[in-house]
């Protein structure tokens, strides 16, 4: 056989894996695949058409008859094991041998998964490759091996800022949970807040919020600094469906609401607003009041009546300055052991605000707690007209003060639920995005429209036992490692030559 | 059937007569015994600093912060010692023209190659039996959980078994060691960091890649998870290659 010849048989074989190469970088480059393609198989054809001989002996011998029959046997035992190892990935089962069962998922969440009717979709936005992306991605897997409806994928925010952006994602470490045409998020990594949420999302009805309109309240549709169009977003972000509520027009709270925000009304209620909202509540009703210093008179003796004492005073903090902000802007970093606010590390600013505290004098079913204070460097001041600010003693309320509370009333047959707070600025759109003040909001909403449902899955703990080794135990076992081991392995072969070496 | 553990006893024989399996052996421990008391010196320091500050109490201290590191990073030991293991297996035979006298004798290929997998696996299960020292220790000095130390060792076992396949195939194919071991470790390598792709090759192409990846089916033997999926993976995966070797064994009859 010539050089031609075995340069073309090459060169043939060379356009082949060209033009491979090319439909795998960019397979739309049709024009470019073809031709080497073309030329590839020309050269080849040239190749075996000059050496018709030797490519019939070749075929003849054994050796090749026998080479290309183990070639077959490979490629048939590939594609066996790739069955087997495919349907076993479908059907895997797991034992946790931990003592804890960490890496299984509760009772409660395998019932849930089993009587799942949808896909779910869950994307989650964490840097990549940082502990809570870890964290979500173990548990997300346990959570996929239960159902096959649930797939999952995880996204950087920094190298895809754009999917980030269309999620409306302004945080790292949340999850987005999609279903049909629902939609809600998660925070927390633990099992209870996913499945809860696998719950919601898949869910037909979603629930209602209504803000209260008619006295000066925030305006949901307000994309300036003071609005709530921000809150309103975030709330749909999470699966909600938000309205507003002019009560004076419509008279009553909406049979089909599921939580009614009173955010910051400036303007005195009608009494039979007063009633309307009343009566809403004690049919096991749920609210967020927010009401700011100075306004809103009768507020006080309306929510006294649910065991609340609204302060007439504005809360001044003297760190605030430290944080860029003003004397009027307290922040608050202490937060109540609640389940609105457990896993909470974020600080929180409230532009402006005055205490809510659990009233000293309240009825025997009303439970009052206190969910987030301002710190000591704060204190209430009653003596708003004048320019110094100081604390006076006996006048002024020391800090830390209470600025929040949630109020659960067992009065009526039905439970009541209300989160007060003493300022509504605090999630408007200029502060929503500020440090923890929007999650505290969203945080609110969702334990006051939480299912009746919910499902409580304890996380499971695992057990640390601290370790305490004294300098002696360090050496002896560095010792024992290094050393005594190897060496002994070491003797063992050293002896056995040694033997062998005297015989 | 007996052939097999004759097979296996001659090999071993063998492999404890030269220097190669104590040489091995001996500095798998020390590297081993190194990344061991490091991890182990880290738990014991940070012990001390949470009890002091109380809040990293249960965030991620366990044992399993010592066992499980000290073992994955085995893995890449292995990558390295695996080949030196079974380098001589059949390089050795055909070196020394003993290979021919193994193609006539009555033995059953495939009980040939298995005994010899049996013992390379018996010598890597050996040196894991050696390393067994520091659950021991761990259990002296606190309370680790039995159950991840189990799983532990089953995965090695079963991810050792996989690179010492790898290693008899490409003994298989020279009647160079050296050959067959550095292929042996460029093959292992490969499948090593195939997973790593996963990663930027999209969704679809990353799942199989990363099924693929041999290090990635340990992963949950670390954590105290025994997964089907995983036991079927390493077990296809010895199959396969040792299937391999015979049939490429089997083709050298014919030359």
């Amino acid at each position: 056989m010539n050089k031609f010849t075995k340069t073309s048989g090459w060169l043939g074989i060379l356009f082949l894996i060209v033009s491979l190469f090319i439909y795998i970088i960019s397979p739309n480059k049709d024009i470019h695949i073809y031709t080497a393609l073309g030329v590839g198989a020309t050269l080849l054809i040239v190749f075996f058409t000059f050496s018709r001989k030797m490519v019939k002996n070749v075929l003849e011998l054994r050796q090749t008859k026998h080479g290309a029959n183990s070639i077959l046997m490979i490629v048939i035992a590939i594609a066996i094991l790739t069955l087997i190892n495919s349907i076993s990935s479908r059907h895997k089962k797991r034992f946790d041998l931990t003592e804890a069962g960490i890496h299984s998922i509760s009772e409660q969440t395998k019932n849930v998964l089993k009587n799942l009717k949808n896909d779910i979709k869950i994307t989650g936005f964490f840097q990549s490759e940082s502990m809570n992306m870890v964290k979500m991605k173990d548990l997300l897997e346990i959570y996929k091996n239960e159902s096959k409806r649930i797939t999952s994928e995880f996204i950087d925010p920094d190298k895809n800022p754009g999917v980030t952006k269309q999620y409306g994602i302004k945080n790292y470490g949340i999850t987005v949970l999609e279903s049909g045409k629902n939609e809600t998020k998660v925070r927390d990594i633990t099992e209870e807040a996913i499945t809860n949420a696998i719950i919601k999302v898949t869910k037909d009805e979603k629930k209602k919020i209504y803000f209260l309109e008619g006295h000066g309240e925030h305006n949901i549709k307000d994309e300036e600094k003071g609005g709530y169009s921000q809150a309103k977003l975030a709330l749909e972000g999470e699966g909600f469906e938000v309205g507003k509520l002019l009560m004076m027009q419509e008279g009553k709270v909406p049979e089909d609401a599921d939580l009614l925000i009173v955010s910051g009304p400036e303007k005195p209620f009608l009494a039979q607003e007063k009633d309307a909202i009343a009566d809403y509540l004690n049919k096991g009703g749920a609210a967020f009041f927010m009401v700011d210093p100075n306004f809103a008179p009768g507020m006080d003796t309306f929510l006294k009546r649910w065991g609340v004492d609204i302060g007439d005073n504005i809360i001044i903090d003297t760190i605030s300055k430290i944080f860029g902000g003003d004397f009027t802007v307290p922040v608050v970093t202490d937060y109540a052991e609640h389940d609105i606010t457990k896993e909470f590390s974020l600080a929180t600013f409230f532009p402006m605000a005055r205490s809510v505290e659990p009233a000293e004098d309240r009825k025997e079913n009303i439970t009052v707690d206190t969910l987030i204070r301002t710190g000591e460097s704060s204190w209430g001041e009653t003596d708003t007209k004048s320019r110094k600010v100081k604390f006076d003693k006996g006048k002024d309320k020391a800090g830390p003060v209470s600025i929040g509370v949630v109020v659960v009333s067992e009065l009526n047959e039905e439970k009541t639920h209300l989160v007060i707070f003493g300022d509504s600025d605090f999630a408007n759109n200029y502060y929503f995005s500020f440090s923890g003040n929007g999650d505290l909001f969203l945080n609110a909403v969702n334990w006051l429209t939480r299912e009746e449902n919910f499902i409580t899955i304890r996380p499971k703990k695992r057990q640390f036992v601290p370790i305490n080794i004294t300098r002696a135990q360090g050496s002896s076992i560095f010792l024992f490692s290094l050393v005594i081991m190897p060496a002994a392995v070491l003797i063992a072969g050293v002896s056995r030559w040694w033997k062998r070496r005297r015989l | 059937m007996k052939n097999i553990f004759y097979i296996t006893k001659k090999e071993l024989g063998s492999y404890f007569s030269s220097p190669i399996a104590y040489i091995v052996i001996t500095v798998f421990l020390v590297i081993f015994g190194y990344f061991f008391v490091f991890y182990l010196n880290e738990f014991n320091f940070r012990s001390m600093q949470a009890m002091r500050f109380r809040g990293m109490l249960d965030q991620m201290n366990l044992n399993e912060m010592v066992i499980a590191p000290s073992y994955a990073n085995t893995g890449v030991i292995l990558l390295f010692i695996a080949p030196l293991i079974t380098m001589r297996l059949f390089a050795e035979e055909k070196k020394s023209r003993t290979f021919e006298l193994i193609m006539t004798s009555p033995v059953y290929l495939t009980e040939m190659i298995m005994g010899k997998f049996l013992a390379a696996f018996i010598v890597l299960a050996l040196m894991f039996l050696l390393s067994a020292y520091s659950p021991v220790i761990l259990f002296m000095v606190g309370t680790p959980e039995i159950g991840p130390v189990i799983s532990t060792y089953i995965g090695i076992l079963l991810m050792g078994g996989a690179f010492i396949a790898i290693g008899v195939f490409c003994s298989s194919i020279t009647e160079n060691q050296i050959v067959a071991a550095v292929v042996s470790f460029g093959i292992l390598l490969l499948f090593w960091i195939i997973g790593w792709m996963s990663q930027t090759l999209g969704a679809e192409v990353g799942q199989v890649l990363s099924y693929i990846s041999i290090i990635e089916h340990l992963e949950n033997f670390l954590k105290g998870i025994i997964e089907t999926g995983d036991i079927v993976y390493y077990l296809s995966f010895i199959g396969f290659w040792l299937f391999a070797t015979h049939r490429v064994i089997e083709s050298q009859r014919w030359k």
